[in-house]
């Protein structure tokens, strides 16, 4: 585990992002007092805007380290997470191309095929092209190795049948990268016979549903795939290589700089109004707030400087997610409670907003990406040996 | 980490394989001085860790320092091994000779400033580590008209009385009495600590603190790892149940939080940002304490808590040390105020500023 090893060694960034650091800050700040945007809790699942979107793809602030002739703009891993960061931070609405930009393209970088790539990247990092996650089903959450979706190949293209759920974005998304059996399931090899198929979303025998979470908010989806035909060429990787894709995929949705901050446009707020005033008893509050904000954030560093090196740092990832969304999860009370008993923060309107967006999503923290538990298994599987 | 203190880092890792046993920390929590292993630590001149190479030390950095201190915290090394370290740093920026044997350090709130111009000096001071073996103690303390320097005052052994103590470590924790003292006699020292904050001092005080705690998380970790894989019940090792492994996964993410806090801080330069880094890493080695404490213990089940099981020279060294220079309530506050200090509008700048060193 690279945190405990000896020789592990924390990056240090030093001032080498500030300049897209400052671009990206004086951006976000004219879109708001523009009116464009209004920040939110959460604004990477909830904040869907095509047109943020394809603003910050002219600017090249999606995919900034993919390869030119993919649409980066040649930056470092360590670029792109200085954007993110200060779009998650200030609470942008990034949901439109969040998943495709932070999930998709990786996959297809490291496992589609060149044409994939050509075909597919450019229009991510432009931000008018996005992916859905077609993992979950109804009967198949934490258990992916369960899913039945299945897609059989006939007359040079897929064959798929199934449901997904919990599609977050289908509505607006253009495809969704389905995990689905493509061979029978096999109880002494659960994790062969999967495999991952690139699905337009528009064609005929797709239908979408909207589920609405407890606010009454759309996010999520139901999708359903009566005999829809997919492409051969639309298929990810090999056929039977789903697991290991579906694994490193989740790597990459497990290890960003989102499953912390969340709802850091609430606590800024708060400790905006805390550091304004005079020193007082609630300061022990807010600094408990900081201290595991700056542990967590130089966690992500190391999480995405292994990322950035080419390693796997699956368990690191795992760590940080349930550290961090269970931090996303307590600054929502501390927060809460100081909003009462704490004078310098009491009555404030922007906060009393985010606060009223976050609270009834925070359930979601600790299930969405791998639920706790499952994260707690892998790590602890992974100290044992096994 | 510096060419010249690697060599030490890994000598004092070999060292402390060897020579600091269980078997030695239960003898030294008894009451013994653990003479033969003082005596080879010293020999890797621990007080000169952080003297730079021009004034004949081995030049270290806090990197280093924290490396050494991990170490020693995971094999609860029974000196004053984080004292030394300090001490031999405060006596050099104070222009002052190096003294041989273990060192104390002590933070006091008496007016440093006032005792130098009356000339004399009165101390009462509580929980000083090892302070009636030490050849002295470095105490640091203040100035009532700028209360940010930072003052020291060198009592060598001899000057002070002290009365036996022992905190919930097992370490000796002494009281230290002095009545009336001219600073003018033999050995003793009082001046203003050029260039250095108070909070500065007790801020790398407390990251050494941390520092063992991480070291100490590392141990009780693998000692519950061993525990829950080798204890059998309803037929299967414990450490196969769910309930048992998730509380192992917080183990190692406490264990590992508290290392890259300790890291983070260790390498941030002086500066605006390093006692809010030490703050941080200090409050967050604190909640990890606790918290790996009580697992650990729990997994551990009755065999943790009896004298014979080696689990408890850890974890009462944790309870202790997350206390000591500060806990958990006391950096809190501290962070909140140094993000004021430096101006900070608000909290993520600070943060990225922070943590980017």
């Amino acid at each position: 585990m690279l945190f405990l090893r000896p020789d592990f060694e924390l990056p240090c960034l030093g001032a080498s992002t500030a300049g897209l650091r400052s671009a990206v800050r004086a951006f976000v700040a004219d879109e708001i007092a523009s009116g464009r945007i209004t920040p939110r809790c959460n604004s990477w699942t909830e904040s869907l805007a095509s047109d943020f979107s394809r603003r910050l793809g002219e600017r090249g602030w999606i995919g900034y380290h993919w390869p030119t002739q993919y649409g980066g703009r040649g930056g470092n891993a360590f670029d792109t997470l200085t954007i993110n960061e200060e779009l998650l931070a200030a609470g942008a609405p990034v949901g439109a191309h969040w998943i495709a930009a932070r999930q998709s393209a990786p996959l297809l970088m490291r496992f589609g095929n060149e044409a994939q790539r050509q075909e597919f990247l450019p229009r991510i990092a432009a931000g008018s092209t996005y992916f859905a996650i077609g993992m979950s089903e109804p009967d198949v959450g934490s258990d992916l190795a369960s899913v039945r979706s299945r897609a059989e190949l006939a007359d040079g293209s897929w064959v798929l049948n199934g449901r997904k759920v919990w599609t977050s974005g289908a509505h607006l998304c253009h495809y969704a990268i389905v995990l689905c059996r493509t061979a029978p399931a096999d109880p002494k090899a659960r994790h062969a016979g999967l495999s991952q198929l690139i699905v337009d979303l528009k064609a005929p025998g797709v239908t979408i549903r909207p589920i609405r979470m407890l606010d009454g908010s759309h996010h999520f989806n139901e999708v359903i795939f009566d005999n829809v035909q997919v492409p051969s060429e639309r298929l990810v990787g090999n056929a039977g290589d789903g697991w290991k894709q579906v694994s490193s995929e989740l790597a990459y949705e497990r290890s960003g700089p989102e499953r912390f901050l969340s709802t850091m446009p609430l606590v800024e707020r708060c400790l905006q109004l805390v550091l304004a005033g005079p020193a007082a008893v609630g300061d022990i509050a807010a600094g408990r707030l900081l201290a595991r904000l700056i542990t967590l954030r130089n966690m992500s560093l190391g999480v995405w400087g292994a990322l950035g090196a080419g390693q796997s740092p699956a368990i690191e990832a795992a760590m940080v997610k349930d550290l961090g969304t269970n931090f996303e999860r307590d600054a929502i009370e501390i927060v809460r409670e100081a909003m009462t008993a704490d004078p310098r923060v009491a009555g404030d309107d922007a906060l009393e907003q985010l606060m009223a967006d976050a609270l009834p999503l925070a359930p979601t923290y600790n299930l969405r990406g791998g639920t706790n538990e499952v994260l707690r298994n892998m790590i602890a599987k992974n100290l044992q040996g096994k | 980490m510096s060419e010249l203190a690697r060599p030490l880092a890994e000598a004092a890792e070999r060292l402390f394989a060897q020579r600091c046993g269980t078997d030695v920390v239960a003898s030294a929590d008894a009451g013994t001085w653990p003479q033969a292993l003082w005596s080879e630590l010293e020999a890797l001149t621990p007080a000169q860790l952080l003297v730079p190479e021009a004034r004949g030390g081995a030049g270290g950095d806090w990197s280093d320092a924290c490396a050494l201190l991990e170490r020693a915290g995971e094999f609860n090394l029974p000196v004053p091994v984080a004292e030394t370290v300090l001490a031999g740093w405060l006596l050099d920026r104070a222009g002052l000779p190096a003294v041989a044997g273990p060192l104390s350090f002590a933070c006091t709130t008496v007016d440093l400033a006032a005792a130098q111009r009356q000339g004399r000096v009165a101390i009462e001071a509580r929980n000083v580590p090892w302070a009636a073996r030490s050849a002295g103690i470095v105490l640091v303390g203040t100035d009532a008209n700028a209360s940010a320097e930072a003052w020291l005052l060198f009592l060598p052994n001899g000057a002070y009385t002290t009365a036996p103590d022992r905190a919930p470590a097992g370490d000796p924790r002494d009281r230290v009495a002095v009545l009336e003292l001219a600073l003018s006699a033999p050995g003793v020292s009082c001046q203003r600590l050029q260039g250095l904050r108070h909070a500065e001092v007790l801020g790398r005080a407390a990251l050494l603190r941390a520092a063992q705690i991480a070291g100490a998380c590392r141990r009780v970790l693998a000692l519950t790892l061993a525990y829950t894989g080798e204890r059998v019940q309803f037929g299967r090792a414990i450490g196969q149940f769910q309930a048992v492994q998730h509380q192992l996964a917080q183990l190692a993410e406490e264990t590992a939080a508290v290392r890259v806090a300790v890291q983070a801080a260790a390498s941030t330069g002086d500066g605006p940002w390093s006692v809010a880094a030490m703050a941080a890493a200090k409050m967050r080695a604190g909640e990890a304490a606790g918290l790996c404490v009580r697992i650990a213990h729990q997994l551990h089940g009755a065999m943790g808590v009896t004298a014979e099981h080696p689990l408890h020279q850890s974890t009462r060294r944790m309870l202790a040390w997350r206390d000591e220079h500060g806990a958990e309530a006391y950096w809190a506050r501290e962070l909140v105020q140094a993000l004021r200090d430096a101006g900070a509008p608000g909290a993520w700048q600070a943060i990225v500023a922070a943590t980017n060193r």
